[in-house]
């Protein structure tokens, strides 16, 4: 193999980071999560510089995809198999750098289970994906190595967004101030409110917003302090999503890669942020790599495309360049990152799906 | 002040001066795990931190009485080296933990935990884990903390040496006399600043160096220890930077323009065949053209500047050289020159052997008609030894240059051959981060600016011109222009440069 100091550091630092999930992972009883989560910041922040180096130098390129949204790589339900049929280079934006800093502000309450419970999660299937994908996924906690602007900066960024769903509002202060109830919220709210907003993977956009806002917050029950306002509910529901899609624009912006994203609620928020940025190129670019990439993830039927195991998947994928035929057939059909048909989109990738699930079958 | 060896002190043996520390048979330096920095202040920070944290005198205090507590719960430890502590059964660390976190210590030890983290160190985190404090805050406490404690020698590691010599006196692995226990009993009780102290400080960092050698050193640990937290800070960057050279030259070349001009209508007029004359101002012309190129190019800052004077240097003592020997030397003119153009027909020799390289910056064809120019290549020899058989150095000697050789061209050679003080001078930068055992980082930013070899360049050049006025007269006036702009340069403009 030929010789390269760099990529050899970051392949150390894998199979380090496994080492340490696995030692750690029994040892997450409850009153030492929070300890073990300390350990994991400290080793991503000792190797802050070794992947940022990584980063500017081999990751930067629109054929690299990392994973993020702050969803979870369901390692043994295949997720990371369409994941993988797109671009060359891979990474999962690790969570557990995010859970850590989190973790020093929860307390021990109903949260908490939950909590506790998704970093276990977490955990181990990081630890299933570092052994078995030889290194075709890196696990790095991209979203922390942000260079880009103050964390101040990009809470005031994420809070002007939400206040720009509403007329006459200038501030968060200013919304706390004249919103206390959903009907306040409702009279402030700009047109199509109703439209432009999601609250959850169960939104039902055929209800009415107040009653999508009311089963939005019984979702939520047990994280809540059931005096609290609606006001302050309606943010949370929202502002984490906006904070979530704001992640991902500025780290694939800043390391020129597409997200590929589960949830259509982010893909959502992101299209909804970038929708007056089209006349900058690489955002149009961004915003069609993405929706590919979510469609390629949410068509991608695990049980009609069986593997036997995971390295002849590797070797079907390279040999069929199934990346390589979708941006032919999308491009022959006219579809390209200015002019794109959600519809044709979502039909091209299901055939191409088909075409290839026959080969690797 | 640090005294050093002169160099007559030292021993000269097939080549290479021996110090005379070094001449002591079985002399060696202590190896990195026993010396201060790398291997025992990671060992004892956690000292220095609860001292750090509660000053000199409560410090002290406290870690007695932690030693003493340490001493019961595990008597058979002989040392308070935090891997040994860190290596103790888990339910005698917990008591230590407990009884450290009960006299109210424990905020001095949190920073630790960015090193001693969970899955190696269960219990320390148990004990010290606080989630209040972020990593790079405990990250700050632990750099400030070494800092101090880096130099083997400050007070706050002579306070650290002392409580290890008292740890050693409590398990009874240490003996002393009398008179030396009431010097050290003394010590925390009396400032740094004291008279007394110029006697017992020097006796207590002795004292404890004595303990090293029954200590058990533990390698993994000090590896780890550095590892981590050198990956963990960024480098603070500390370039040497000398003014950049904007003294007025204009005057001053203008000047040796005109000399120049005068020699060269001087020999094309007077002594167009000359051979001694044309060495010379051939010598003298590279010389003035070398120094024209860091003018030019503002180049006295740089390394190439200390190319051109070394070149200065070396083309004046062979001129004298040649002058000096051309009695005894049939023909010295024009072997001169038949030693440089065989130095030139080797490379085309070689050339030859290969494929010529188009791109390379040698272009054959000319050096061809160089090497041919007035005698046919198959007449020249190609001699690999110095000229005349006598190096650089000898030749200085000769012509009684030693001190422009060995205080000015030896140092420029450094530059020229790519040795390591060069390039520990001119291509890195020192990091005053002590986690990074102030290392040095390569300068790619050309932060570094060298000394100024301006006033050098001056006297070199200088030098020239009055040898060749003694040999073909230069007008005066010409001559008094560049030696009174040495004369007000030295006088007026050098005393006001600061460094």
């Amino acid at each position: 193999m030929k010789k390269n100091l760099l990529i050899n550091n970051i392949i150390t630092i894998q199979n380090e980071y496994k080492e340490l999930l696995l030692a750690l992972l029994p040892k997450i009883q409850m009153q030492h999560c929070f300890e073990a989560l300390d350990e994991i910041s400290i080793f991503w922040f000792k190797y802050i510089k070794i992947v940022q180096l990584y980063l500017y130098n081999y990751f930067c390129d629109e054929d690299s995809y990392v994973f993020t949204g702050f969803n979870s790589l369901d390692f043994n339900s295949h997720e990371l198999l369409p994941f993988l049929l797109l671009g060359k280079k891979h990474i999962f934006d690790d969570p557990l750098n995010m859970y850590s800093k989190m973790g020093a502000s929860t307390s021990y309450n109903g949260l908490f289970k939950d909590f506790h419970n998704k970093i276990k999660i977490t955990v181990e299937n990081n630890i299933n994906i570092i052994k078995n994908v030889n290194n075709n996924i890196l696990i790095l906690p991209i979203s922390s190595y942000h260079q880009v602007g103050p964390h101040k900066l990009f809470f005031e960024i994420g809070e002007n967004a939400f206040i720009s769903l509403f007329n006459g509002i200038e501030s968060i202060k200013d919304y706390f101030q004249k919103c206390n109830t959903i009907e306040d919220i409702l009279q402030y709210g700009c047109n199509n409110i109703d439209k432009i907003i999601i609250f959850s993977e169960n939104d039902n956009k055929s209800l009415p917003i107040i009653d999508r806002f009311y089963n939005a917050k019984k979702e939520i029950n047990f994280a809540i302090n059931q005096d609290m306002p609606d006001a302050h509910i309606f943010l949370n529901l929202i502002i984490g999503h906006i904070y979530r899609a704001l992640d991902a624009i500025v780290l694939c912006s800043e390391y020129k890669c597409t997200p590929f994203i589960k949830s259509v609620i982010t893909i959502h928020y992101i299209l909804l942020l970038t929708e007056n940025m089209t006349n900058i190129e690489y955002i149009n670019l961004l915003r069609y790599r993405m929706i590919i990439a979510h469609f390629l993830c949410k068509l991608f039927n695990s049980k009609k495309i069986s593997i036997s195991n995971f390295d002849s998947f590797m070797k079907v994928k390279k040999e069929y360049n199934f990346n390589k035929r979708l941006f032919d057939t999308l491009k022959e059909q006219g579809i390209t990152s200015s002019n794109f048909s959600l519809k044709l989109i979502h039909q091209i990738i299901d055939t191409e799906l088909n075409k290839f699930s026959i080969i690797l079958n | 002040m640090i005294m050093h060896s002169k160099l007559s002190d030292h021993k000269f043996k097939k080549g290479e001066f021996i110090t005379p520390w070094n001449n002591i048979p079985n002399i060696q330096c202590l190896d990195d795990e026993a010396c201060w920095v790398y291997g025992r202040m990671p060992e004892y920070l956690w000292i220095g931190m609860i001292l750090d944290k509660l000053g000199r005198d409560n410090g002290i205090k406290k870690i007695m009485d932690i030693f003493l507590k340490l001493h019961q719960i595990a008597p058979s430890l002989t040392t308070v080296r935090i891997s040994q502590i860190l290596s103790l059964d888990k339910e005698i660390q917990r008591i230590f933990f407990q009884y450290i976190t009960e006299l109210g210590v424990q905020e001095a030890l949190v920073p630790l935990t960015i090193l001693f983290t969970y899955s190696n160190y269960p219990v320390f985190t148990e004990f010290f884990y606080n989630p209040t404090h972020t990593i790079d805050n405990r990250l700050e406490i632990l750099l400030n903390a070494m800092q101090k404690i880096m130099d083997h020698q400050s007070n706050e590691s002579t306070d650290i040496r002392y409580l290890v010599l008292i740890f050693y006196l409590i398990v009874g692995k240490l003996k002393l006399l009398r008179e030396e226990l009431d010097l050290i009993l003394m010590y925390p009780s009396t400032s740094h600043e004291s008279e007394i102290m110029r006697k017992i400080r020097p006796s207590i960092r002795a004292t404890e160096m004595v303990i090293l050698y029954n200590e058990k050193l533990c390698s993994e640990f000090l590896q780890n220890f550095w590892r981590n937290i050198s990956m963990m800070s960024e480098c603070d960057a500390f370039p040497i930077t000398f003014p950049k050279e904007t003294r007025p030259l204009l005057n001053y070349m203008k000047n040796l323009y005109e000399i120049f001009s005068y020699l060269n209508n001087l020999f094309i007029s007077c002594s167009p065949l000359d051979e001694k004359m044309n060495v010379l101002l051939g010598i003298a012309t590279y010389s003035y053209k070398r120094l024209k190129e860091i003018y030019d190019h503002n180049l006295f800052n740089s390394i190439s500047g200390r190319g051109g004077i070394r070149a200065l240097i070396e083309n004046y003592i062979m001129m004298k050289y040649l002058v000096k020997n051309e009695a005894d030397h049939d023909n010295i003119w024009q072997d001169y020159q038949l030693y440089g153009i065989g130095c030139y027909k080797l490379v085309l020799s070689r050339y030859r052997e290969k494929d010529f390289p188009i791109a390379s910056h040698c272009n054959i064809k000319y050096i061809e008609a160089l090497v041919n120019e007035f005698t046919n290549e198959e007449y020249i020899n190609m001699d690999t030894k110095y000229f005349d058989k006598q190096n650089i150095r000898t030749k200085a000697e000769n012509v009684d240059e030693k001190d422009l050789y060995g205080l000015y061209y030896d140092y420029d050679s450094s530059f020229e051959h790519g040795l390591w003080g060069a390039i520990r001078e001119s291509s890195f930068i020192k990091c005053l981060n002590p986690a990074h055992k102030y290392h040095c980082i390569p300068d790619i930013e050309d932060k570094i600016r060298l000394k100024s070899v301006l006033p050098d360049c001056i006297m070199v050049m200088n030098k020239i011109i009055l040898f060749l006025n003694e040999l073909y007269g230069i007008p005066e006036q010409n001559i008094n222009e560049v030696i009174n702009f040495e004369k007000e340069f030295t006088d007026k403009q050098y005393n006001n440069y600061s460094e």
